[in-house]
């Protein structure tokens, strides 16, 4: 079922907490891995898009995408989804670039939030 | 024994996913895993021999499909778990005809539908493992070089003949007294040949009623019979790619020798109540106590069946026409016995060996494997001694120089010995003492009380 926008999460770490098994540095090592690895791929979605190479932004979103799911950042999971799909299913390119625009601004609100949270 | 640890190769591009799965199999201590972040680096490190493989279906250098083909061109024992982003059907179906082993899709129990395959397959690989384990070690046990214990002449003879068996396909009659070896024989050259990896089925023929024989050999289907209440796969089935050992041959019921005679020639086999033909390649060897071409001649046995079976004859030597072999395998037997029971090795005495070498044993190695684990148990002292050995006093061979006679009461007392030996077989006798038959009939009227009917 797909949430409304207000009852969307920005971030649950629950799940993670649980994968982490106890281990306190893997989790840490995790957060760290994410937030380097969401805004490395950020750049390079916005670069892929601004040569109109479509397929490659799509791919940076599906790639990005995943492990929200894991960390309960449902909107920005969201965000993500609908530019793969505009692209891959229903090849609407036009809301691309402002959804490139959202993804941005709510990556750097999440890894704001799981900074403050986790002290890395 | 300790198995070796089970070796997992991760293939996933996104660093948190490979950092998370890596994390999640590396939870138990039994688990070796590396993580690759490419198809290609992954295929580098091939040769390592990973048991397990999770494949991450979109890569950047190459498709998911891809990779597993070339996985299972390379080994097809490795098993590939495909994780992806998607739960897409069609993707998945074409993957697991492809050899797949599961479909994981990232989703919140990640965790535990990984491990749970994992830890299924773990279990099948402990079993490959100790399966192949287990073949070394039953090759080992039956080394014919090791296992086929003696140093006589006709004992070479005999070991000649089971290297010749090893190294080609042919069909092999072994023959010889009750408790010679026969199947030991058998097992051997199964074990020793390329069909080692493949069961062998031992059928003592003599054991089983002649009306169940046929279904014991191929199998039957539910109904064929009153009683037939579930379908049953014979021995020639479950022997299928090894070897298939008839022992007793010879008392085989004609009928069934017919159906065997169909089998050997084309090559298949019905089950009992099934019309459908099943190919079947197995190695048949045979072994009789009784002289099969003789049987033929009564009419006991199919001539043609004799002939298809006819191969490579094996003819195990009685023990009693083994000399010291006698005393080479008196001593394996206690030493084996001694190490199974912890017990420190016992020598045997002379006296024990003595008393050893004047049996005639008719049970053969199987009888002198129980008296010598019987003679360990009853010494009581460092060594075995004559008087440990228990003997069926009725087969002890007399010491023919043990008193002064004359020339011609010795030679009375030897073709007595061999009379005994050779239950009363005047010809055999005759034959093996280089002696006309009638010089032992003229002996036998001297022997007061000598009734060759006994």
């Amino acid at each position: 079922m797909i949430k409304k926008e207000h009852e969307r999460k920005k971030m649950d770490l629950r799940e993670l907490r649980e994968l982490s098994s106890g281990d306190e540095q893997f989790f840490h090592d995790m957060i760290r891995t994410f937030i380097r690895t969401m805004r490395e791929g950020l750049v390079l979605m916005r670069q892929a898009m601004e040569q109109s190479d479509w397929n490659s932004v799509a791919d940076h979103a599906h790639k990005m995408r995943g492990p929200c799911s894991h960390l309960g950042m449902e909107d920005l999971w969201e965000i993500l989804n609908t530019i793969e799909e505009n692209i891959t299913a229903f090849s609407d390119r036009k809301e691309v670039p402002a959804l490139v625009s959202r993804a941005e601004m709510e990556a750097e609100l999440v890894i704001k939030l799981l900074q403050e949270e986790t002290k890395v | 024994m300790k198995t070796k640890p089970v070796l997992i190769h991760i293939i996933e591009d996104n660093e948190w996913y490979n950092k998370l799965l890596v994390h999640t199999a590396s939870l138990n201590p039994d688990y070796e895993v590396k993580g690759f972040h490419t198809a290609n680096d992954f295929l580098s490190r091939i040769d390592e021999a990973p048991d397990i493989v999770t494949l991450d279906y979109r890569l950047p250098d190459m498709t998911g499909a891809e990779v597993l083909t070339r996985i299972k061109e390379h080994n097809p024992n490795i098993e590939v778990i495909i994780v992806s982003e998607q739960n897409d059907v069609a993707t998945a179906l074409e993957l697991l005809k492809l050899g797949a082993y599961d479909y994981i899709v990232k989703e919140k129990d990640i965790r535990n539908k990984l491990l749970h395959t994992i830890n299924n397959i773990a279990k099948t690989v402990h079993l490959k493992e100790q399966v192949v384990n287990l073949q070394q070690e039953v090759k080992k046990k039956y080394d014919f070089s090791k296992f086929i214990i003696g140093e006589s002449g006709q004992l070479k003879n005999v070991q000649d003949l089971i290297l010749k068996a090893i190294s080609s396909n042919i069909n092999v009659i072994i023959t010889g007294e009750t408790g010679t070896g026969k199947e030991v024989v058998a097992k051997s050259i199964h074990y020793n040949s390329p069909r080692a990896k493949k069961s062998f089925v031992a059928v003592n023929v003599a054991a089983i009623p002649s009306d169940l024989i046929e279904s014991e050999l191929f199998g039957h289907e539910k109904g064929a019979f009153t009683g037939a209440s579930a379908r049953r796969t014979g021995k020639f089935e479950e022997a299928n790619g090894g070897t298939i050992f008839l022992d007793e041959i010879g008392e085989m019921d004609m009928a069934v020798q017919a159906k065997l005679l169909r089998v050997l020639q084309e090559r298949e086999i019905s089950r009992v109540g099934d019309n459908a033909r099943i190919k079947i390649d197995c190695r048949v060897l045979v072994a009789t106590h009784r002289n099969l071409k003789e049987e033929v001649d009564k009419g006991r046995f199919r001539e043609d069946l004799y002939y298809r079976l006819f191969g490579l004859p094996i003819h195990l030597p009685p023990l009693r026409e083994r000399g010291h072999d006698i005393l080479l395998l008196a001593k394996y037997f206690v030493q084996k016995f001694c190490e199974e029971n912890n017990i420190p090795e016992k020598p045997l005495a002379a006296d024990a060996e003595k008393k050893l070498l004047s049996y005639a044993f008719p049970g053969n190695v199987r009888e002198l494997k129980s008296v010598a684990e019987l003679a360990v148990v009853m010494s009581d002292t460092d060594d075995i001694r004559a008087g440990d050995i228990k003997l069926s006093s009725s087969d002890v061979l007399p010491d023919v120089m043990a008193e002064e006679v004359s020339l011609r009461e010795y030679d009375i007392r030897i073709v007595r010995i061999y009379l005994k030996k050779y239950n009363n077989d005047v010809k055999t006798v005759a034959k093996k003492l280089d002696i006309g038959p009638a010089t032992i009939y003229r002996m036998l009227k001297e022997i007061p009380g000598h009734d060759l009917k006994a």
